[in-house]
């Protein structure tokens, strides 16, 4: 198919565009030559760029032709070689396809001859430049065609607008005038064009663009446009949006904002009279690009770099952020004004220099104190050093050494500080910073007074919060709680800071737990970082413990519910989850377990913690649980795994010496022994002691209660118990003698329950006994099948059999003789019941 | 409630709250030299050790900072860096341009109207779909 490209086989492989099949196929090759090909080669070949599907030859030729150069020369060749001619083209549309093809194949000339109109030759040169990404061919074609035709020029244009620099001038903008602004392409360049030339049309361009002219980035556009004129800049509008630009911001319109601001945005901005904030690059930037402008920058102050720079020349440098050159950079600069400076501020005594810096700080020294003999040295730029001299000489501040806050201390000393200035915003901060130190200088009288003034001296907040701050410690020192917790409450209002809640936890000590606990949980909440938050909760909960007792004993005797207040719960909640010490987290999840077990006992609650996988969660979560036996499982499981964790260690034995005392403060209560039977079955690891004192406990509490109820021990109760007087042999002399004790006790009472629960199976033994044998009643002798009821009664046997066996044993842990006495009586009994078993008969005889 | 629960270490030293190891020595030298002109200055040498040794564990354990009254709360507001004739701000060094620079603020200028142009059209047209022929 003509126009379809085709690689060939060969000695290397080559790719060629079919032009002619017919008399035989001629082929143009990448190189740009035109060869015949036979047709058994051409079938062979394969095909890369099927457009077969494009019905004209013609526009088959000119999409290779746009798409290769090398293509292109051969298809010009080809095409000169046909002779074309306008007369042998049937349609406008070959006619344009013929002058697109000769266009893309470099021949102008031979489009020329297609038959189409200047015009439209201009149309499709455009279009082929476009097609080549050649904006600026495409524009001047663009413009040369009349404007009022051609509608697709306008997309043209626009585009070119998008990729490049190119802007409208005002007569190439008019050619828009004609057309629709929905079409494609016409807004951005009537917008385009409009900026820099014609205020009516910017506002018609703004409405077809959604831009409203109230807009921020509408403003900024237009005030870029106006230049130096035409743009209100005093406004409040003007001058929010000049900062904002001039500090890389966007202005605050609607729309996008991921583009930010260009380095000419923020330098035209700092014009205005705004500070730029240029990074260290841009600053580079305008450096070697606009070194005067931003001379005039800095000269007028409006330049400050966003971080340290690094690799900037020193000239540089010492123009835009001289603080931060180096001493012997300075010299070799001979930046002699800031060597001076530097020396002025150090205070360095001795003898200065002969340059006009050295002149100016030598007197400026002098005048400091109090010497004006050499104020004729000053550079005084601004008249505030004049009014210095003034003020010395008339013994008070006078003009705009009062709206200069450096010049107070310095006059203020010499002068009197009965002339204090007071209306000024820099007379609070002065005020205060004497209160303060004043309060250093250990006058809490005077420093309170200081800070009233402050007070009285500013609105802003930052110092009021302070002199309050002051006003507190300084009544906190007298021991005046009340007044100074009031300063800090008033001082926490509007903005938060630790440093303040923190002094108010402090204040609040001395008043009462919970408002102390409020503060420091507030604290804990609300602190900037865990180490603060973690030492607010454990003030907080230390002072409310503490104090509690001796605040609330009535309360306390009653025995309600200890809770600490909700904003310490909360704090102690939030501190769960963060990424706190292993320590810290410990200590949150041991006062949860404690004093919000609820909440603990959700496992969610905490999965967010770091330590979700430690012992201490599992340890903690299990002991906030319902069930004290899991706190147990966990404590014994996290002691078998790694017996060197004290604390928890300190955990066990807090469990060990909690369930001991309750056993022995109250036997009869059988709960916390069965606890401590789960403790020491588990193999809860402690003290052997501590295991043969927990265990007898346990075996005293849950034996009394057993006999009680006439109920038998179960086999493994007398197989710790076993086991624990077996142990005791090991112990030392002291222990063994107290656990001794407690062995004879546990004995005595596992043995009593054996007895009392076997006395009652002795019971129903011998009822069922009589149930059977009075079945037996009213038959004569001879005719009962004696084997028979022997076979009935050997449960009886059986049972009478292994009672007196565990008798027996039980006889064994008896220290008393009145107990033994009973255990034998009863076994006894079973004795006579076995005996009847076994012989029935004898029974009835 | 006593006085000595009342102790502040920073203010015993004449320091402001979290002053360094350095600057608490030179406190404690200088509170001494006072006490020695002034016998009846409310702290004693002792208060003086005791207000040394706070801070130095203070230091090293900053929680411990929980019970110790902040002044100042914020530094920052009495922390003046107001620049004026004496406490004069940093010198630029003398400019080596002329200040004709009228040609280079309108390159400016209109480097930044182009600028700004582009990025509205950019988002103001893709915003609405429209155009973008010859991708």
């Amino acid at each position: 198919m003509v126009g379809s490209a085709y690689r060939f086989a060969g000695l290397r492989k080559r790719v060629g565009v079919v032009v002619r099949v017919s008399p035989k196929p001629m082929v143009v090759f990448g190189s740009g030559k035109a060869r015949t090909v036979s047709n058994s080669r051409l079938g062979k070949a394969e095909i890369v760029l099927d457009l077969s599907s494009v019905p004209s030859e013609l526009f088959r030729l000119q999409t290779v032709a746009e798409r290769s150069e090398s293509w292109a020369s051969g298809l010009a060749g080809w095409l000169e070689d046909q002779g074309t001619e306008s007369s042998q083209l049937d349609s406008q549309s070959d006619r344009r396809l013929y002058a697109r093809s000769a266009i893309a194949a470099g021949r102008v000339d031979m489009a020329k001859d297609s038959g189409l109109s200047q015009e439209e030759i201009l149309w499709l040169q455009m279009h082929s430049a476009m097609s080549y990404g050649d904006s600026d061919v495409a524009v001047e074609k663009a413009l040369a065609l009349p404007p009022d035709r051609f509608p697709d020029k306008v997309a043209v244009l626009a585009r070119a607008l998008s990729v490049g620099d190119y802007s409208l001038t005002g007569d190439e903008a008019d050619l828009l005038d004609g057309w629709p602004s929905s079409m494609t392409g016409v807004l951005a360049l009537r917008m385009a064009a409009a900026l820099p030339i014609d205020e009516n049309r910017w506002d018609v361009v703004c409405q077809e663009l959604g831009l409203s002219p109230e807009d921020d980035e509408t403003f900024w556009l237009h005030a870029l446009a106006a230049g130096e004129s035409s743009v209100e800049e005093s406004s409040e509008k003007a001058a929010r949006i000049f900062e904002s630009v001039a500090s890389g911001n966007r202005p605050a319109a609607s729309g996008q904002h991921s583009e930010p601001v260009s380095l000419e945005e923020k330098a035209i901005a700092a014009r205005k009279g705004y500070i730029a904030l240029l990074a260290p690059n841009e600053a580079l930037d305008l450096w070697r690009s606009a070194r005067r402008a931003l001379d005039d920058l800095v000269d007028d102050f409006q330049v400050e770099l966003t971080e340290a720079e690094s690799d900037l020349p020193d000239e540089l440098v010492a123009r835009v952020n001289p603080d931060s050159l180096p001493q012997h950079a300075l010299e070799s600069l001979n930046h002699t004004w800031e060597i001076a400076r530097r020396r002025y501020e150090r205070g360095v005594e001795g003898e200065w220099g002969s340059t006009a810096a050295d002149f100016h700080y030598a007197a400026l020294t002098a005048l400091r104190k109090g010497d004006i003999s050499r104020a004729g040295d000053l550079e005084d730029s601004n008249g505030v050093l004049e009014a210095v001299v003034a003020s010395f000489e008339e013994q008070q501040l006078v003009g705009k050494a009062l709206d200069d806050p450096t010049t107070w201390s310095v006059l203020v000393d010499l002068i009197g500080p009965e002339d204090i200035p007071g209306q000024s915003e820099h007379a609070g901060p002065w005020y205060l910073s004497r209160g303060i130190a004043q309060l250093l200088d250990w006058d809490w009288s005077e420093a309170r007074d200081l800070a009233r003034e402050s007070l009285r001296n500013s609105n802003d907040e930052a110092v009021r919060d302070e002199a309050l701050n002051l006003l507190a410690f300084a009544d906190y020192q007298e021991g005046n709680y009340e007044p100074a917790m009031v300063a800090l409450e008033r001082a926490l209002e509007g903005d938060y800071t630790a440093a303040l809640q923190a002094n108010a936890g402090i204040v609040a000590e001395h008043m009462d737990p919970d408002r102390a606990a409020y503060h420091l949980g507030q604290l804990a909440t609300e602190a900037p970082n865990n180490d603060l938050r973690l030492a607010a909760v454990r003030r907080a909960f230390h002072i409310w413990t503490s104090n509690r007792q001796a605040w609330e004993e009535e309360e306390e005797e009653d025995g309600e519910s200890f809770e600490l207040p909700g904003g310490l719960i909360d704090a102690i909640r939030g501190l769960a989850v963060q990424d706190i010490e292993l320590e810290d987290f410990r200590d949150m999840l041991r006062l949860l377990a404690n004093f919000d077990r609820e909440w603990l006992a959700d496992e969610s609650h905490t999965s967010a913690s770091p330590h979700v996988t430690s012992v201490e969660r599992r340890v903690f979560v299990a002991k906030a649980s319902a069930d004290p036996a899991d706190y147990i499982e966990a404590i014994a499981s996290g002691l078998k795994r790694n017996s060197d964790l004290e604390w928890l260690a300190a955990e066990r034995d807090s469990v060990v010496n909690g369930l001991r005392s309750l056993i022995f403060k109250d036997p009869e209560n059988v709960g916390p022994a069965v606890y401590a039977f789960t403790a020491v079955d588990i193999g809860l690891p402690m003290d052997p002691f501590d295991l043969v004192v927990l265990t007898g406990g346990a075996v005293i509490s849950i034996s009394r209660s057993l006999a009680s109820e006439e109920q038998i021990p179960a086999e493994r109760v007398v197989e710790l118990f076993e086991q624990a007087r077996s142990s005791v042999g090991d112990l030392s002399d002291d222990e063994r003698n107290a656990a001794e004790e407690i062995i004879n006790i546990a004995g005595n009472s596992l043995a009593m329950a054996i007895a009392a629960g076997h006395e009652e199976q002795l019971r129903q033994g011998l009822q069922a006994f009589e149930r059977l044998t009075s079945q037996l009643n009213g038959i004569p002798m001879r005719r009962i099948n004696w084997t028979e009821v022997t076979k009935a009664l050997r449960p009886i046997h059986d049972m009478a059999s292994e009672s007196i066996s565990e008798l027996d044993r039980a006889k064994s842990y008896s220290s008393a003789t009145e107990l033994t006495q009973a255990i034998d009586n009863v076994a006894e009994g079973f004795n006579k019941l076995r005996r009847y078993a076994t012989n029935p008969r004898s029974f009835f005889s | 409630m006593t006085d000595i629960d009342r102790r502040n270490p920073y203010i015993i030293l004449g320091l402001p709250f979290g002053s360094n190891e350095e600057e608490a020595r030179a406190g404690f030298a200088k509170a001494r030299r006072r006490l020695r002109r002034d016998p009846d200055a409310q702290y004693t040498t002792e208060d003086l050790t005791w207000a040394l040794h706070q801070i130095e564990q203070l230091i090293t354990h900053p929680e411990l900072a929980i019970d110790v009254y902040r002044v100042p709360a914020d530094p920052g507001a009495i922390e003046s860096d107001a620049r004026g004739v004496f406490h004069p701000a940093p010198h630029p060094v003398a400019r080596t341009t002329d200040t004709e620079s009228a040609e280079e603020w309108e390159q400016l200028r209109a480097a930044a109207l182009s600028n700004a142009v582009r990025r509205v059209l950019t988002e103001r047209l893709e915003a609405s779909a429209q155009y973008i022929p010859y991708q």
